[in-house]
């Protein structure tokens, strides 16, 4: 039985690691991935694909993560959408833009990723 | 001369006339005497040839016998005046001739005496030319102007120095008087009567005058100050006149001046001056004392001039010898007069003044320079140390940043190759041993690059402090728990010698647990071999300033704090003297690769200083190495 795969959209400005983490999600046969690597970018493309899930990155040459998550909690088809932030949470900058919501910590194994995917889509 | 000579010559005449007439009349009485005895024999005769005449008849009756006898006394007479007559004539002409021998002598003695008499004033007048001859230039030629005086005061010489000083003529001096022409009026403008004038008092009285504190004025109606020399010039016991030699004295006046304005200068700035101003001669017994001194050391200038000057030292300088000194500034010890030594800087100099020799001091009390400097130096070695800590948390505070920035850079790569790893490791037949191996040493690799990053990140992020009140034995319990794995493998003995019912003290429980595990860790590895790890707590309240405790602005706990210790010994390799104070650098490590990555006590360090406690490192005299952590405990102080 095919189980409808989840849409997760990728928002970082490392083109290579969204790729590889692409790779490594779409390889699990689970997930359908989008990657965005503009961060001011991001609404427009969680409005497009509407995704199950977000992993987005903190610190962005064009946007900063916090702002983004903002701009799609503020959006009320998005609302509801988790967001995971994916950085190493290095100085008070950054942990005060991801303000107590969930982060994946780079780097992060792929296994590690995809437990906290499914934690968080599984609420 | 003349007369004496004609009065001996009638003297003797007079004096031969005289003998002669007595001569003359004792001859005739002696002939007298004798014809009246013949008188008397020839009455006799008479008497005997005639009896018959009357007794008593006067022969001399009988005029033959008186005639006879008469004619023969006068013929007497006549025979003996007319014999002293000749030898008279004969007397005085010899006389005479003498006499005028006598004369003819004396007129030429008189004669050649006249000549005698004109050599000798042409001598003298030839001594007279030749002494003006060469007096003349002396007297012109002479700085000194030189005036002469007649007994009524008028010039009667005046040389051309006292001419030109005058301003006046040579002629127009002579024959004025000298006091109304040069010495008319005192210095200040009165009148300066004739008989006032000492040079007049010295043709009075005879006695030499020098004067330096008068003007003579010159014709221009100008003065000028004067010393003069007036003598009395004598002859035969008169007074005949005066000399007066005189000059201008403005330089030499004005350079007394000068000097006296110079010394009171020098007094003025030597009295205000606070330092101590000395002079001493030769054998070093004061001459100059000024006020300085006197406040410094404590004697009045009455009891310290002729002292010598090193009763001022201190014992130990006495000896010291002056001229290794003289021109050098040097700090003695000082003596007051009441006993008390203190810190001095003298700087001694020489002079001479007619060939003797004379040192001058200058001295400053340093007392609260020395005080000062201590001071200074207190706080230089304060500041220095705070500079010290300054350092280290800029250092760390760099570190941090760049721990940030690299942080960042390096994670999102390790990322890549992580997931990468993962995707292959997933398509691997599960044959291939050999590339699962090379995937799982490229995943190690990684997980060994992050720990550096996280070690670094630690180190930035430390600044967050979550503080509640804890109990120190409780984190410690917590923290060995964390090494127990550690210290299991390694076999070491651990023994807790934790005292109870310690005060609670402040602290981020996760951070000090970090600072406890890097303490145990290290420990640990210091001791491969195996030994004994013990960890020690106590409280103690500060007594006493010491390291770190005091009462200045950098030390951590001033006295009377009670402070929480964690001591941790081990008995390891310890820590050469030369790293100990290296081994709170970042990155200063002596562990092989992979091994340590010389952040721990760096963290550890940052974490403890956030606590405001503090840490220290030493080596025990046992062997290994101690760390001593200290906190405030909670509600004192
Ligand atoms: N208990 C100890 N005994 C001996 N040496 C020590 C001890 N603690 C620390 N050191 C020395 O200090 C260095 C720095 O320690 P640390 O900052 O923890 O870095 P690392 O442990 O990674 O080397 C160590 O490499 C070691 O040489
Ligand atoms: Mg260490």
């Amino acid at each position: 039985m095919t189980m409808a795969k989840k849409r997760i959209l990728l928002i970082d400005d490392e083109p290579s690691f969204t790729r590889m983490l692409r790779l490594n999600l779409e390889k699990t046969g689970a997930y359908e991935v989008r990657e965005e690597n503009r961060g001011a970018h991001g609404l427009a493309a969680a409005r497009e694909f509407k995704p199950d899930l977000i992993l987005l990155d903190v610190i962005m040459p064009d946007a900063d993560g916090g702002d983004v998550a903002a701009q799609i909690k503020a959006d009320k088809n998005l609302k509801d959408t988790p967001i995971v932030f994916l950085t190493a949470v290095v100085t008070k900058k950054e942990e005060g833009m991801i303000g107590g919501r969930p982060f994946i910590a780079k780097p992060a194994s792929v296994k590690e990723v995809i437990d906290c995917i499914e934690k968080h889509l599984a609420k | 001369m003349r007369k004496p000579k004609e009065n001996l010559l009638l003297d003797f005449s007079l004096i031969t006339l005289v003998i002669m007439i007595v001569v003359a009349t004792a001859i005739s009485a002696l002939v007298t005497a004798k014809l009246n005895q013949h008188v008397w024999v020839l009455k006799a005769y008479d008497a005997a040839m005639r009896p018959e005449a009357p007794k008593g008849t006067d022969p001399f009756s009988v005029p033959e016998i008186r005639e006879n006898f008469r004619g023969v006394l006068w013929m007497t007479y006549g025979a003996v005046g007319g014999g002293f007559v000749i030898l008279y004539i004969s007397l005085i002409s010899v006389v005479a001739r003498n006499s005028r021998t006598i004369n003819q002598q004396r007129a030429a003695l008189e004669a050649a005496n006249a000549d005698l008499r004109a050599a000798y004033e042409q001598l003298r007048e030839t001594q007279e030319r030749l002494v003006q001859e060469r007096m003349a230039p002396i007297l012109n030629s002479a700085g000194e102007g030189i005036c002469g005086l007649d007994p009524q005061g008028n010039i009667t010489f005046a040389n051309p120095a006292a001419a030109t000083l005058t301003g006046w003529d040579v002629e127009d001096l002579i024959g004025k008087p000298h006091h109304d022409v040069l010495h008319h009026t005192r210095a200040d403008g009165t009148l300066y009567g004739g008989d006032e004038c000492p040079i007049y008092a010295a043709l009075r009285e005879g006695a030499a005058r020098q004067v330096d504190n008068e003007v003579f004025w010159k014709k221009d109606g100008t003065s000028f100050p004067v010393e003069y020399i007036s003598t009395p010039m004598r002859k035969e016991g008169t007074i005949i006149g005066a000399v007066v030699t005189f000059e201008d004295i403005t330089q030499r006046k004005q350079a007394e001046k000068a000097l006296r304005e110079s010394e009171m200068r020098f007094r003025s700035v030597a009295q205000s001056a606070s330092d101590a101003i000395i002079s001493a001669d030769e054998r070093g017994l004061i001459i100059l004392w000024n006020r300085g001194a006197e406040t410094i050391f404590g004697y009045a200038e009455k009891e310290a001039l002729g002292t010598p000057l090193t009763r001022l030292l201190s014992e130990r300088y006495r000896s010291a010898h002056k001229t290794a000194m003289v021109g050098k500034t040097v700090e003695l010890e000082g003596l007051r007069k009441h006993g008390g030594e203190f810190p001095l800087e003298l700087s001694l100099g020489t002079w001479m003044a007619e060939d003797q020799l004379f040192y001058t001091a200058i001295i400053r009390d340093i007392t609260e320079r020395k005080q000062a400097e201590m001071k200074l130096k207190e706080t230089s070695a304060e500041l220095q140390a705070l500079q010290l800590q300054l350092i280290q948390a800029e250092k760390m505070e760099s570190v941090g940043t760049l721990a940030a920035g690299i942080a960042h850079e390096v994670k999102n790569p390790l990322s890549i190759v992580l997931m990468g790893v993962n995707y292959l490791s997933d398509q691997l037949p599960p044959d291939d041993d050999i590339t699962r191996s090379v995937l799982q040493d490229m995943d190690n690799a990684v997980r060994k690059a992050d720990s550096v990053i996280r070690g670094l990140l630690d180190f930035s992020a430390a600044g967050a402090l979550s503080l509640n009140a804890e109990d120190l034995n409780f984190v410690v319990q917590q923290s060995l728990l964390l090494v127990k794995h550690e210290t299991d493998r390694s076999h070491l003995r651990v023994v807790k010698e934790l005292t109870e019912n310690l005060p609670a003290v402040k602290l981020d429980k996760g951070k000090i647990e970090q600072v406890l595990v890097n303490i145990f860790i290290n420990a640990i590895h210091a001791m491969p071999g195996g030994g004994t790890l013990t960890v020690r707590t106590y409280a103690k309240r500060l007594m006493e300033v010491g390291h770190r405790v005091g009462s200045r602005k950098a030390d951590h706990f001033r006295i009377g704090d009670t402070v929480l210790v964690t001591e941790v010994d081990d008995t390891g390799t310890g820590i050469p003297p030369d790293k100990l104070t290296k081994i709170f650098d970042p990155f200063f490590t002596t562990k092989p690769t992979g091994k340590g990555t010389g952040l721990g006590l760096a963290v550890t360090s940052k974490i403890v200083a956030l606590h405001g406690g503090t840490i220290d490192i030493r080596n025990r005299e046992e062997g290994g190495a101690r760390v001593t952590i200290m906190f405030k405990a909670e509600g004192r102080g």
